[in-house]
C-alpha cells in the first residue's frame, strides 16, 4: 500500500486517524455533559470503553473541569497511579459469580465423590456439579466479595471474562485421569489460598478454610 | 420547535455496564470521581496516606455494592455516602490516633460543609500542594489563551453548570456550536496538562 503524504507532513492515514480521534473526543466531551441521546450515546459509550485515546480524553476533560472549579481538585496527576492500585486491590478479590455457574465447568474438591457413568457426559457433569457447588459455596462464604476483574498491569484491560453476577465466557474445563472435571482457574485460586495458609483477604485466620484447603499434589 | 431532551448523566450507563461485566466502565467512574472523593475524605482525616487508603476502600466497597445501586439518587450522592461511612469507620477504628480528627467521631453531622468549621485540612505534602497549584496555574493560563467564544462556553459549562441548551440561549448560537466550542476548549486546555501528567507520573495512557 503506497503512502500518500498530506498537509503538514502527515500521511493521509495519520490525518484520518487524527480526525477520527478528534471525532471520538468530541463525542466524549458531549457524553460527559449528558448531551448525547439514543444511538449516538450508546455508540459513544462503546467507543469510550474500547479506545484508550478516548479514555484519556475522558480523564483529561474531567480533570480540567475539576481544576477549573477548585484548586483542591487540580492535583490529578496521581489519578492513574490511584487507578492502578485500585485495580490491583480488586484483582485480589475472588469472583462472587462462582456461585452462579451451573452451566459452566465446575471444580471437584477432595470432599466430592465422583461417580462415573456409562451414560452421557452431561449426566457426569451434573453429578460433579452438585458436589462441587457445595464446596464452592463453602469456600466463597469466606472469599465472598472478592472479584477478579482486571488484569493488574493493564489499566484499561480488554473486557473481562466474568461479571460480578454472571460469567460471560465459559471456563475451560479438563477431565483428569480419575474422571473428575477440573477448572484450572479455580485450582489456581485454591492453590494460592493454600499458600496463604488459610487466611482470608482480611488476613484473619479461618479454621474453616484450613479444613477446606486444597492440595493439588495429593490428588 | 421541539425542545432538546434534558441532559442524561452517563453514570448510570457506566454502572450498568460494570454490573454486566465490563470493568473498564468502573475505571471511568473512578477517574471521574476519585479527586472529589479524596477531597471529601481529606476534610475528615489529616493523614495523607490514610486519605488515599480510605478512598481506595471507598471504591472497593462501592464496586461490591454496585448491583444494589438503583439509580434513585445520583451516583455521586450514593458514592459520597459510602465515602463518609468508610471514613467514619476508619476514624472509629483509630479513635486514639493523634493524627486523626477526633472531633469528627463526636460530630453527628456528615455534611461536607460542616467540617470546614473545624478546619478539616489534611496535611498534604508540600509537593502535592505545589503540584495542585502548578496544575491550577497551567489550567488558568490555558483558559486565558482561549478565544473569548471558547472561554465563555467552557466557563458556562464547567463553572456555571449550564446545559448546552442554556448556553446556546446565553450565547445566542446553535447548540451544535456550543458543543464544538466546549470540546475545543477542553482539547486546548488538556493539551497543556498532558506534559505535566507524564512528567509527574512517569507513565502515560
Amino acid at each position: 500500500m503506497s503512502t500518500k503524504w498530506g498537509s503538514g507532513g502527515k500521511t493521509d492515514h495519520e490525518t484520518s486517524m487524527t480526525q477520527s480521534s478528534s471525532t471520538a473526543n468530541d463525542q466524549v466531551s458531549a457524553l460527559m455533559d449528558g448531551e448525547l441521546q439514543g444511538s449516538e450515546r450508546e455508540a459513544a459509550i462503546v467507543a469510550l470503553l474500547g479506545d484508550p485515546d478516548a479514555t484519556q480524553a475522558w480523564h483529561a476533560y474531567h480533570w480540567v473541569g475539576d481544576a477549573l472549579r477548585s484548586e483542591e481538585l487540580a492535583a490529578g496527576a496521581q489519578d492513574l497511579r490511584f487507578l492502578a492500585k485500585l485495580e490491583m486491590l480488586l484483582s485480589q478479590e475472588t469472583k462472587v459469580s462462582l456461585v452462579e455457574m451451573p452451566d459452566k465447568a465446575v471444580v471437584l474438591s477432595a470432599d466430592t465423590k465422583h461417580h462415573t457413568s456409562a451414560n452421557s457426559d452431561r449426566f457426569r457433569w451434573r453429578m460433579a456439579a452438585g458436589g462441587a457447588m457445595t464446596v464452592a459455596l463453602a469456600v466463597l462464604a469466606v472469599f465472598v466479595g472478592w472479584v477478579d476483574p482486571w488484569q493488574t498491569n493493564v489499566p484499561m484491560a480488554v473486557p473481562m471474562a466474568a461479571a460480578p453476577q454472571k460469567l460471560q465466557n465459559p471456563v475451560t474445563d479438563t477431565v483428569a485421569a480419575d474422571g473428575m472435571i477440573r477448572d484450572p482457574r479455580l485450582d489456581q485460586l485454591l492453590s494460592a489460598h493454600q499458600q496463604l495458609g488459610g487466611h482470608s483477604a482480611l488476613q484473619m485466620p479461618s479454621g474453616f478454610l484450613r479444613n477446606a484447603t486444597f492440595d493439588a499434589k495429593g490428588r | 420547535m421541539i425542545s432538546p431532551l434534558p441532559p442524561q448523566d452517563p453514570d448510570i450507563d457506566l454502572v450498568q455496564r460494570t454490573v454486566a461485566g465490563d470493568q473498564r466502565a468502573y475505571s471511568l467512574l473512578v477517574l471521574k470521581y476519585q479527586r472529589r472523593i479524596q477531597r471529601l475524605i481529606g476534610r475528615m482525616v489529616r493523614d495523607v496516606d490514610l486519605v488515599e487508603d480510605i478512598a481506595q476502600e471507598t471504591f472497593i466497597r462501592a464496586y461490591r455494592a454496585l448491583p444494589k445501586f438503583r439509580g434513585e439518587s445520583q451516583f455521586y450522592t450514593w458514592l459520597y455516602r459510602i465515602a463518609v461511612n468508610t471514613a467514619k469507620k476508619a476514624l472509629l477504628d483509630m479513635k486514639r490516633n493523634p493524627t486523626v480528627m477526633e472531633s469528627f467521631t463526636s460530630n453527628g453531622d456528615d455534611d461536607e460543609t460542616s467540617w470546614r468549621k473545624s478546619e478539616p485540612i489534611s496535611d498534604e505534602t508540600p509537593e502535592s500542594l505545589l503540584a495542585a497549584k502548578e496544575i491550577a496555574a497551567v489550567v488558568n493560563s490555558a483558559m486565558a489563551e482561549l478565544s473569548e467564544d471558547l472561554r465563555r462556553a467552557v466557563t458556562l459549562r464547567e463553572i456555571e453548570g449550564l446545559s448546552y441548551e442554556e448556553i446556546a440561549l446565553a450565547l445566542n448560537c446553535p447548540i451544535g456550536t456550543v458543543r464544538s466550542r466546549i470540546f475545543r476548549a477542553r482539547e486546548s486546555i488538556s493539551a497543556k496538562l498532558k506534559p505535566l501528567l507524564e512528567h509527574q507520573m512517569g507513565k502515560r495512557w
